[in-house]
């Protein structure tokens, strides 16, 4: 009797915590933040590149920065500027695509991002980024532990206008 | 104390996390260690006598049942939360509890937002929610398949198998501090300040 009592309580308990979890759940849907920072020393300040969301290779002119991310996932959306002079660094690192790997064949829009580009949202095309003036790039961040990532490189070299799109997985792309 | 690691080969995951065993390992209790096996801690409490307690090594005065000591230091009724003190049976205490464990390090996640940090804290939401007992352990496994076997399934299709694989680790309880930084230890770049 008293076992049964117990039991039964137990699984009200269980049902609130349920219950409490679910409405957690639904709030958790707007987990993702966004950050602006003037320059790029302002994003090393505020840790956005020791903490790996903004990569260390971005120029040292990168200024008006943008990024989304929800910590509890690699998922980033990033939009800068820089100077066209000062794109060495950046270039360095990328490896130019004529045809985009799988993993990034489709792009979900920026939640709540207003500035995150058309033709960076839904399934890619290459000849969209080219038409507006954007080349396109990958650039994997091999982990074997922690778990890989690829980033999609949008830069328009002549304006100095930069987006990148980091999702968990590999590109396949050899350099 | 010997850790063993272990390879998991749970399919579809993209990382090489590795869970070390909690075989024969003390339970973490923020300020000492508590050996299941003996059911004493295995060091001096540092609060020494003050807690009005003679023997140094007991766990909650011999009374599990009524009692916690979620954080070694002497035997309590469970009163972090305001809710804990209107529940009667503890495997509720339990639960509220490690319900608790599992929102502060979600917080914790936000506060310290390492990229891919989020595993430190899957695994040690679960491993203290676990070791507040098995009203704990049924919080960490509740929330853990809400949050990320049906929410993260969702949202994020390609980073929610290696959260169930940290989740899976901390559910196994013990030194939660040894099991999670063990189990991120290759987490790049460079190793994050996980503590507060």
């Amino acid at each position: 009797m008293i076992g049964n009592a117990k039991n039964r309580f137990r699984v009200r308990v269980v049902r609130l915590g349920m219950w409490v979890a679910a409405s957690a759940l639904l709030q958790g849907c707007g987990d993702r933040k966004e950050y602006s920072y003037a320059t790029l020393a302002d994003a090393v300040k505020a840790g956005e590149i020791s903490r790996g969301w903004i990569p260390d290779y971005l120029p040292t002119s990168s200024h008006a920065i943008r990024i989304v991310y929800d910590p509890s996932s690699p998922r980033t959306w990033c939009a800068f500027e820089f100077s066209p002079a000062d794109s060495r660094s950046l270039k360095k690192n990328l490896t130019s695509v004529d045809a985009l790997p799988e993993r990034l064949k489709r792009v979900d829009a920026a939640p709540g991002a207003p500035w995150w580009p058309d033709f960076l949202r839904g399934d890619l095309d290459i000849a969209r980024f080219h038409g507006n003036g954007f080349n396109a790039y990958v650039v994997d961040e091999p982990d074997p532990h922690a778990g890989n990532s690829v980033v999609l490189f949008a830069i328009d070299w002549r304006n100095g206008r930069g987006f990148f799109y980091r999702t968990p997985g590999t590109s396949g792309v050899t350099r | 104390m010997r850790i063993m690691l272990r390879i998991s080969d749970e399919q579809g995951s993209t990382n090489g996390y590795r869970c070390p065993s909690s075989e024969n390992a003390p339970s973490y209790y923020r300020a000492r260690y508590y050996d299941s096996n003996s059911g004493r801690f295995i060091s001096e409490d540092p609060l020494r006598f003050d807690d009005g307690w003679a023997n140094l090594y007991l766990y909650v005065t011999n009374r599990p049942a009524g009692l916690v000591d979620s954080f070694g230091l002497s035997p309590n009724p469970p009163m972090t939360n305001p809710i804990v003190p209107f529940l009667m049976c503890p495997w509720c205490q339990q639960f509220v509890l490690g319900t608790e464990e599992m929102w502060i390090n979600y917080k914790r996640m936000e506060e310290m937002k390492w990229i891919k940090g989020d595993k430190y804290y899957h695994c040690m939401g679960n491993c203290l929610a676990t070791n507040a007992g098995p009203g704990g352990a049924a919080a960490a496994q509740v929330l853990s398949f809400l949050r990320t076997n049906v929410r993260s399934r969702i949202t994020e299709p390609n980073d929610w198998r290696d959260d169930d694989k940290a989740n899976k680790c901390g559910q196994q309880g013990g030194d939660c501090d040894k099991r999670c930084e063990q189990y991120v230890q290759h987490y790049s770049p460079g190793k994050p300040q996980f503590h507060w």
